[in-house]
């Protein structure tokens, strides 16, 4: 009887398992060649708020608990005890995950109405031609289904704003299918690009009166695209005999370390590998005794005719 | 009688028990203060392993192993030798401030030291007097790592949160003329793996963060200098 409400307990318990982020892939390796005839759609929930989070640390989850004792009635009791303890401790975890998550987003309460004014789908358009210029293959925003040739870029764009209100970072998970293949992943990855920090005295102000908030955004995101495709159709694996080495950079004034393997230091951008295989770049003026590149010209992304006014 | 035997060997027992180092915060510019000498040394740093807090009871620390069997293979071939950076590090740093300082090429083997006893607090329990003839030196800056790796918190049979890197240990700086601590730092740094750990056989997320644990340990101490 005992062993039956444990179980009855359990199914209950498992019931309050909260859901984890799913933003956590494996990159693939595969190379891609897409031929100059053929085209990239770009695919995304269009006409939904861009997502926008605090920037949270997983160190800030701190779990502790007392040794607990089973009850030794019989051995069908005992792992019943020892199952329910996992699920109760799993919950107990994610439920501690939710709540980092929850306070760090209230760094973006001042935000919230003016979030509310900015879509994927504006996002996207104002830098969609500037990246298409890019690659001698077409790039056009997913449409419908009207073809079977092609490729589809499945784009889901996080942005998380640092404590300090002073910098964004994009993280980009990227999936590509063949049109014909909608089901069959034939290349995907993480690209996470951090924006250059502002020193304005009103961080709300910067980011949103002068508009700069999709203006940033905007780029970040194109940034991230260029560098996926880049590493998609690329056949030049030369960064990967780069030693491996602890990246130290700051980001949100917090000093920040990622192993991995530099791709890149150009046009003030560092870009490196993790061990993920995810693409992390960011100012190479926040790393930690940095020899910077020369300056280059560097032609922004966002075309700011197109882009969405956030202020009024 | 039973129970004045027991009252005596508890009092024993008790006498037994020394109490952990309490940190001890260095005056502001003390090296740089009159004519000093710094010597900078390292203690072995320990083979990286996986360490399971919690899991007390001998079936539970079995069940709690073989659950992190794959971690452990892998946390066997993490290098720990970022961390001995710190010793270059802290030299270049203390001359940078004007500080007389060498880095001493030797590993510190604290067991072949003396003992070194006193009534009053803030003296080291070792005797690392011999220093300071043997590298002519006035005090030593030790920097002692004693678990790296990865830890698990346990309760019983059931681990309570993810693993997470950990490098742990102490630095200190002793005055050689008399074995006084003139500063006493515990280092502990936890570093979680960003989102999903469990990736064997390699645990990137994990490895990542046993690298990051590595340079805050670091961090911890060049910010005090």
């Amino acid at each position: 009887m005992k062993f039956f409400v444990c179980i009855i307990l359990l199914s209950f318990v498992s019931a309050c398992n909260v859901q984890r982020e799913n933003t956590f892939i494996r990159s693939s390796t595969e190379k891609v060649t897409i031929h100059p005839h053929q085209v990239l759609h770009i695919k995304t929930d269009f006409h939904k708020d861009v997502v926008f989070q605090g920037q949270y640390n997983f160190d800030d989850i701190d779990l502790k608990t007392d040794p607990v004792l089973y009850p030794g009635d019989s051995a069908a009791v005992f792992f019943a005890a020892i199952i329910t303890h996992a699920y109760t401790a799993d919950a107990i975890k994610s439920g501690a995950m939710s709540q980092v998550q929850e306070k760090a987003n209230m760094v973006l309460i001042p935000y919230k109405s003016h979030l509310q004014k900015f879509e994927n789908d504006e996002l996207i358009s104002c830098v969609i031609n500037n990246v298409n210029n890019k690659y001698d293959f077409q790039i056009t925003k997913f449409q419908n289904k009207t073809t079977s040739t092609g490729w589809l870029l499945k784009s889901e764009p996080v942005f998380y704003m640092t404590q300090d209100q002073r910098e964004l970072i994009l993280k980009h998970v990227m999936y590509v299918y063949r049109m014909s293949a909608p089901e069959v992943v034939v290349h995907k990855n993480i690209i996470e690009v951090a924006s250059a920090r502002t020193d304005e005295s009103s961080p709300l102000n910067y980011w949103v009166y002068k508009n700069n908030l999709p203006a940033i955004s905007s780029e970040l995101y194109a940034k991230s695209i260029k560098l996926f495709i880049d590493d998609m159709v690329s056949s030049n694996g030369a960064h990967l005999n780069n030693p491996q080495k602890t990246f130290r950079y700051t980001q949100g004034g917090v000093k920040m370390f990622e192993r991995g393997t530099l791709i890149k230091d150009e046009c003030g951008q560092t870009t490196m590998r993790t061990l993920r295989g995810w693409i992390k770049s960011f100012p190479s003026k926040n790393l930690e005794s940095t020899v910077l590149a020369g300056e280059c010209a560097r032609q922004s992304y966002v075309d700011r005719q197109v882009l969405v006014d956030i202020s009024k | 009688m039973k129970n004045i035997l027991f009252l005596i060997a508890a009092a024993l027992l008790t006498g037994c028990v020394t109490p952990p180092q309490k940190p001890i915060e260095m005056d502001q510019n003390f090296l740089q203060k009159g004519s000093k000498k710094v010597g900078v040394m390292l203690t072995q740093m320990p083979i990286p392993d996986v360490y399971l807090p919690g899991a007390n009871c001998l079936l539970c620390l079995a069940a709690a192993e073989v659950a992190v069997s794959d971690l452990s293979t892998h946390v066997e071939t993490l290098a720990p030798d970022d961390f001995k950076l710190v010793e270059s590090e802290l030299v270049k740093q203390l001359k940078a401030k004007g500080v007389d300082v060498i880095a001493i090429n030797e590993v510190l083997d604290t067991e072949s030291l003396p003992e070194f006893s006193s009534e009053v607090e803030g003296f080291a329990r070792l005797d690392y007097r011999g220093f300071g003839s043997k590298y002519k030196i006035s005090h030593l800056l030790v920097i002692d790592v004693n678990a790296i790796g990865m830890i698990r918190n346990y309760a019983s049979y059931i681990p309570v949160d993810d693993p997470r890197a950990l490098v742990k240990g102490v630095s200190y700086l002793v005055d050689l003329k008399n074995n006084r601590y003139k500063w006493y730092k515990h280092i502990k740094v936890n570093k979680s793996a960003k989102g999903e750990w469990d990736e064997p056989p390699n645990f990137p997320a994990l490895t990542n963060a046993y690298y990051q644990a590595i340079e805050m340990g670091r961090e911890m101490i060049l910010s005090e200098f």
